[in-house]
């Protein structure tokens, strides 16, 4: 007997409108958070009275870390690419990218 | 022991035919004192990465980060895109001179893209790009 397989390509879709699938990506969210949250220079950067710390992670809609930086009293007002690509002055720090290897997820983006 | 990836890198590059004329023999673990006047450089920084198992600790899989400071746009795109053809063309085998001996068995390059340096005044051009690299010592 053979038959012929097709894909339904809606199956995601379909997937991700039940719970289950649901509470695995926020759970691996969670985690990538707090890995995230480990390597943001909060305690050793050099810019770390310049920036409010509290600030830095954000959770996306999804619950997976988002990172923005403003800087106080600085017109200047973006500084994540610098913390997570580093610049002359810092290292690359890069919480989210550690972060995203920290849960076993594989970083495809900049 | 596990190779430094950073260090066996940095020599590979630093005595590369295709690198040395872009740079000369400009490539850095660490952002030299004075950047401006070391530029054209190459930064190789690991940010990442694990060993394959703990026992035996001899497989190790290092996320680094290169950063293509060619001194204009173009050129540092070429000296990114230099770097990744050479590391997958040749940087794979056995890699030996730097102080450590390594045995090279995967590389894997990852995103590319392009981001000035603004800590600079004026801000520099620079490109990124993250690679993958699977290395054991050589024995």
């Amino acid at each position: 007997m053979s038959g012929k397989y097709i894909e339904n390509p809606a199956w995601v879709g379909q997937l991700m409108r039940t719970e289950k699938p649901k509470l695995v990506l926020y759970a691996f969210a969670e985690a990538y958070v707090k890995t995230a949250s480990r390597n943001v220079p909060v305690h050793t950067g050099a810019t770390q009275e310049d920036f409010d710390s509290n600030k830095i992670l954000k959770k996306s809609s999804h619950g997976f870390p988002l990172m923005e930086v403003n800087f106080r009293g600085n017109d200047y007002p973006h500084i994540w690419h610098i913390i997570e690509y580093g610049s002359v002055n810092n290292p690359a720090y890069a919480p989210l990218r550690k972060g995203a290897e920290g849960v076993g997820l594989s970083w495809q983006g900049a | 022991m596990i190779p430094s990836c950073e260090q066996v890198l940095s020599y590979f590059l630093r005595n590369h035919a295709s690198i040395t004329p872009l740079v000369s023999d400009h490539v850095y673990t660490t952002t030299p004192k004075s950047p401006t006047e070391k530029m054209p450089y190459l930064l190789v920084t690991r940010i990442g990465g694990s060993p394959v198992t703990s026992v035996p600790l001899f497989i190790d899989q290092a996320v680094i980060q290169f950063d293509c400071y060619g001194g204009n746009k173009f050129a540092s795109e070429t000296l990114a895109h230099t770097a990744r053809e050479v590391l997958t063309t040749d940087f794979p085998g056995f890699q030996t001179g730097s102080g450590s001996d390594a045995v090279i068995t995967a590389v894997d390059i990852g995103a590319m893209f392009y981001l000035p340096d603004q800590a600079l005044e004026p801000p520099k051009p620079r490109y990124l790009f993250d690679a993958t690299i699977t290395l054991h010592p050589a024995y």
